[in-house]
């Protein structure tokens, strides 16, 4: 699940979560895919932020990132000096 | 074949490659003005000036953002005074090879410029003499794999499949095809050339560092700058693996761990307009 502003918002995203008016009447149930007509009922409805499913891409190329320094590094995991290396190296990369 | 022999042999095919220097006359002028003590830098700027497909190469390279100036360079004698006569030398000579880079290995222009700007970082680091002609070797480090792309077609086809094959790093896959590293060709290519051994030994050494020859300073410089560029993502070396860092190469330069903290950090303050491959 990710945390999106509605103007983020795509057609053919699926609710995380059902959503209300903020005075407890349903707009969308959960499991919704939204069409055109839905993200216009979001943004008339004064809606700003609603979870949806799927991972973050942003997060997910972060770890992607991370995943390959370990497989960089694989073969020195034994050598101090290179792991020193590895962790400045991930605390920039992290950051990206 | 034993190693020895194989080496000899693929040293004359280095230095009889015909594909480098593209225009040997004024490579051989060249040369022979900055051999001799008695060139002014405005003669030798005038020299390259009468080409201007190698002078806009020249003039590409030094703006390119490896050695930081701030103000543009926009001649070519200019250049000379800024970068020393043997930096000028050998980015003269190595125009043809430095536009096929990414062609042997995509994103080794990158990582080649990213080691460039790291050498200077760490030079300044040091207080070392030359950062500019120090910024040249790690622009250069990587020819000798041009060099094997260009001139050794087969050679090169079977280092790339063990590279990609057995996730091995390719100066070994280099090392088990041909008996020699990219190094070693380099430093040949560039010792034809006649530029001096404290140009050429860095790149000959620097995946194999010895502490006890004559720029083993430089080279161990090289080394570090090679492995934090690659530890760090900038560019791409051609292989996904990393080079061990030899500890006397800290020694050498009297590093801790703090120094290359500061280095690294220094590294991602200042190589933001290099893309991490």
């Amino acid at each position: 699940m990710r945390t999106i502003s509605v103007d983020e918002a795509q057609v053919g995203d699926v609710l995380a979560e059902a959503l209300d008016d903020g005075q407890g009447k349903m707009l969308l149930p959960k499991g919704s895919k939204l069409s055109p007509a839905a993200i216009s009922l979001l943004k008339r409805r004064e809606i700003r932020i609603l979870n949806v499913e799927g991972e973050d891409p942003d997060a997910a190329d972060a770890a992607k990132v991370l995943e390959d320094l370990d497989f960089r590094f694989s073969d020195l995991e034994e050598d101090e000096l290179m792991m020193e290396i590895k962790k400045i190296a991930r605390g920039h990369l992290a950051k990206k | 074949m034993t190693e020895e022999n194989k080496k000899e042999k693929l040293r004359r095919i280095v230095e009889k490659a015909s594909n480098l220097p593209t225009l040997p006359d004024i490579v051989l002028r060249i040369a022979e003005m900055v051999d001799s003590p008695e060139t002014t830098g405005r003669q030798l700027g005038a020299e390259i000036a009468r080409d201007q497909v190698i002078s806009a190469k020249v003039l590409k390279l030094v703006n390119s953002g490896f050695y930081g100036f701030s103000q543009p360079i926009s001649t070519i004698p200019h250049a000379v005074t800024m970068l020393g006569f043997n930096a000028v030398k050998s980015l003269v000579l190595s125009c043809s090879v430095l536009d096929s880079m990414n062609e042997a290995y995509p994103g080794l222009w990158e990582h080649s410029l990213a080691c460039a700007r790291t050498c200077t970082i760490i030079a300044e680091h040091l207080e070392m003499a030359d950062p500019e002609e120090l910024s040249t070797i790690g622009l250069l480090h990587d020819l000798g794999k041009v060099v094997i792309y260009q001139n050794i077609e087969a050679g090169y086809k079977r280092i790339r499949l063990r590279v990609e094959k057995k996730e091995m790093l390719i100066y070994q896959a280099e090392e088990e095809v041909l008996g020699s590293n990219h190094g070693e060709v380099g430093g040949w290519l560039l010792e034809k050339w006649a530029l001096p051994a404290s140009l050429t030994e860095p790149i000959t050494d620097h995946h194999d560092f010895r502490p006890r020859r004559d720029h083993a300073e430089r080279t161990a410089l090289l080394h570090l700058a090679d492995i934090l560029c690659r530890a760090e993502s900038f560019g791409n070396g051609g292989d996904r693996k990393i080079p061990r860092l030899d500890p006397e190469a800290l020694l050498v330069m009297d590093m801790t761990i703090d120094d290359m903290r500061e280095i690294m950090n220094r590294m991602n303050e200042e190589l933001l307009d290099i893309p991490r491959l």
